[in-house]
């Protein structure tokens, strides 16, 4: 049996261009002098459209009641995952009432201390400022503060709107909202009407994140006592812009169900493979008329058999790589071009299923649909919690998982050897594997430093050796280059893609 | 054959309208209905008659938002001026001169609205002292004011200054119920008298008076406690409604 065509590089590899980035291997490691941190000059990163922007851009300036309600949070992202300690319960006095008794305290001892009577008319004025501004309303005996959140799943780079409703029993003169944002969402906007508080996030990243909490200061009409009451807002799904993309390689052999993909058997499809010799009880509505002429018989055409695919994705998450020029997460960046390839696929109506490795074993049987995208993605997003030191194994998965024909896609960065295990095992149960590379850049070199250059040298050779044996081993190894999936799986449409079962 | 859970409810967005090319998807799912019941009592809405039309404006309205820092900083630039005896300033040595240089530094660097939420965002020192610098420098005003023996002329400088400050100062910090002080004049002319009241009682010379300094204290105490009477009654008074 032959074994399966590699697809060569097409194009340059992205890491043949890239200067920097990425970690180094052990061996790197340990040849690479300590101050091996200056970066070296760089390209300009290209940003695609689907990547989150690079960490040298300019600040985006937040409105003045977004940065009070944050604090000192701010909002570079990054900020602590856990929420701002809780405030005491009850009244207790305002920053306007410390601030003012402050004074009177210390200008009375001061008079009192240094003997100069006049210092008494400073302590008057804040005092009249406390006696004028003294509560004369009923304060609130009951507060609660309830969040609605209208939606909670939306993708990357939308807006989610929250309300906040304080509900108290008196009178209070003034609502001072603080926020606290989870960590994979930035806050926008913030609007008080009333004892309404509308806030406005805006999704960063795809995950399953906490919104945060949001802490209500509710001032009695002198502002000099307040009350904090807090409003969970709990956890929205955020999913992944998907990459752009339209072609759909298939496999040698496809599953005998009904599709839009033309298959090798002849079939009831609409592409005609041939002509036969018409054979007695056939159907005559195909007849070929030229041929029947020319033959002196009756000649039917025959047409080609539509089948769908099966195709499993196949997420790496063993290691989450942050490119240091660009700050991208190869991990975002995989999980964006695993949507994109189940959005390609699922449109083209056939049966799509994911397997993430990577610390716990995640997985979702084909299956086929325009919502079965959002079981897909919301299979694997929670992989960032999953980065573990163990290697699954492929065997423990339910034959339902990943069919035998199926076609499995491999989205990884190669950065960790353990996936190198996994491919193997996938290409001994013969399903033809293609593997997108998500690139992770060149570490970090120090200049004029021929110990670093050399460890580059290495490093680099050892990813090229490591794609050389996939290449071996019969599967193809296409780089992703943002922009759009097309430009990856071009070389896969001159032919389709084998597998050890064929 | 078990029957597979049925597909989740997809986002709302353009992003996923863009992945709907063919089927309409199912809607987004409602909004839970966690709305408690509102309690009898409970007032959502301000209270009628409480005056306070605006609930949260950090700012005041009075001035502009980029005028108010710098006229809070220039304010406090005066008063760290003011409270360094300005009369004795070529009086002493050069290093004298030093004293009002580093007060109006300070005052500009100190003297300016803290627009943070007033929540502890550290326990450092420096971070709560950048928190509450606003008091720190008023409260140093008052510690220079105490080091020196100011004229009279002086101390009623200070005194006004250090209101106005304070005054301008909740205007934009301390939320719309500070702010709203300064569109009731009545209550401002209370408070500034008040403190006049204070201070030519503490000047005025009873000990040389005789057997009238007792009339004069119970003068003084009674204008105190007048003054302070009717500024509860000013503020217990809801202002009149806008025309």
């Amino acid at each position: 049996m032959k074994g399966p065509a590699p697809v060569p590089h097409q194009a340059p590899h992205p890491e043949a261009t890239r200067t920097t980035g990425g970690t180094l291997p052990a061996q790197a490691r340990t040849a690479a002098p300590a101050g091996a941190g200056t970066p070296a000059p760089v390209p300009t990163p290209t940003r695609t459209p689907t990547s989150p922007p690079a960490k040298d851009a300019a600040p985006v300036l937040l409105p003045p009641e977004v940065r009070r309600a944050l604090g000192a949070r701010g909002a570079d992202g990054d900020r602590d995952t856990e929420g701002p300690a809780p405030q005491p319960e009850g009244w207790r006095p305002g920053p306007r009432t410390l601030r003012l008794s402050t004074l009177v305290a210390l200008a009375v001892l001061l008079a009192v201390l240094t003997s100069q009577p006049w210092l008494l008319a400073l302590a008057a004025a804040p005092l009249g400022l406390l006696v004028v501004s003294g509560s004369g309303g009923d304060r609130p005996e009951r507060a609660e503060a309830v969040a609605d959140v209208p939606s909670r799943r939306c993708f990357e780079g939308e807006p989610i709107t929250v309300t906040v409703t304080a509900f108290f029993d008196g009178t209070v003169g003034w609502i001072d909202p603080g926020v606290a944002p989870g960590p994979g969402t930035d806050l926008v906007s913030v609007d008080v009407t009333g004892p309404v508080v509308t806030l406005g996030f805006t999704a960063r990243r795809w995950g399953r994140w906490s919104l945060g909490t949001v802490d209500l200061d509710l001032y009695d009409t002198g502002a000099l006592a307040r009350r904090t009451v807090r409003a969970e807002l709990g956890e929205i799904e955020v999913f992944p812009l998907p990459a752009d993309g339209s072609f759909t390689p298939i496999p040698v052999r496809l599953p005998n169900r009904l599709g839009e993909h033309t298959a090798r058997q002849s079939g009831e499809g609409i592409e005609v493979v041939g002509v036969r010799p018409h054979v007695w009880g056939e159907r005559q509505r195909r007849i070929h008329w030229a041929a029947t002429t020319r033959r002196g018989s009756i000649q039917l055409n025959q047409f080609a058999a539509e089948r769908t695919a099966d195709v499993v994705i196949m997420l790496d998450a063993f290691a989450d790589v942050a490119d240091p020029v660009t700050g991208v997460s190869s991990l975002d960046e995989s999980l964006r071009v695993a949507s994109g390839l189940a959005r390609t696929y699922l449109r083209s109506h056939d049966r799509v299923g994911v397997v993430s490795v990577g610390g716990k074993l995640r997985w979702l049987q084909p299956g086929s649909g325009e919502t079965y995208f959002y079981r897909l993605v919301q299979t694997v997003l929670d992989v960032r919690r999953d980065l573990s030191f163990t290697t699954p194994d492929l065997s423990r998965l339910p034959p339902p998982a990943i069919p035998n024909s199926a076609l499995v896609y491999a989205v990884t960065t190669l950065a960790d050897s353990r996936v190198m295990d996994v491919l193997g095992v996938l290409a001994e149960r013969g399903n033809p594997v293609v593997v997108v590379e998500v690139p992770i850049g060149d570490p970090r070199l120090a200049k004029n430093d021929d110990l670093e250059q050399l460890a580059l040298r290495l490093w680099r050779l050892d990813r090229q050796a490591q794609r050389y044996s996939l290449v071996e081993k019969g599967i193809p190894v296409v780089p992703w280059e943002g922009g759009t999936l097309d430009l990856s799986l071009a070389p896969l449409l001159r032919t389709r893609i084998q597998g050890r079962s064929g | 054959m078990t029957t597979p859970p049925p597909p989740p409810p997809a986002p709302a967005g353009p992003a996923a309208a863009d992945l709907r090319s063919g089927p309409v998807l199912p809607p987004p799912p409602a909004a839970p209905g966690i709305l408690p019941e509102a309690a009898p009592g409970w007032t959502p809405e301000p209270a009628p008659g409480s005056g306070f039309d605006v609930w949260a404006v950090p700012a005041s309205s009075v001035f502009g938002s980029s005028g108010q820092d710098w006229t809070l900083r220039l304010l406090a630039g005066l008063l760290a001026l003011a409270v360094t005896d300005p009369a004795g300033w070529f009086s002493g040595s050069l290093m004298r001169l030093l004293v009002p240089l580093v007060a109006v530094v300070g005052a500009l660097f100190a003297g300016g609205p803290v627009a943070a939420r007033p929540v502890a965002i550290s326990f450092r020192w420096a971070s709560r002292l950048s928190q509450h610098r606003n008091t720190m420098f008023t409260a140093c005003c008052v510690l220079l004011a105490a080091l020196v023996h100011p004229p009279v002329w002086l101390a009623a400088c200070d005194t006004a200054l250090l209101l106005s400050y304070l005054l301008l100062l909740d205007a934009i910090v301390g939320g719309p119920p500070a702010a709203e002080l300064l569109r009731r004049p009545a209550a401002l002319l209370s408070v500034y008298a008040g403190c006049a009241v204070v201070l030519a009682a503490v000047l005025v010379p009873v000990a040389s008076t005789g057997s009238w300094a007792r009339l004069v204290a119970a003068l003084a105490l009674a204008a105190s406690g007048t003054g302070a009477l009717t500024a509860l009654r000013l503020h217990r008074r809801p202002p009149p409604p806008p025309p």
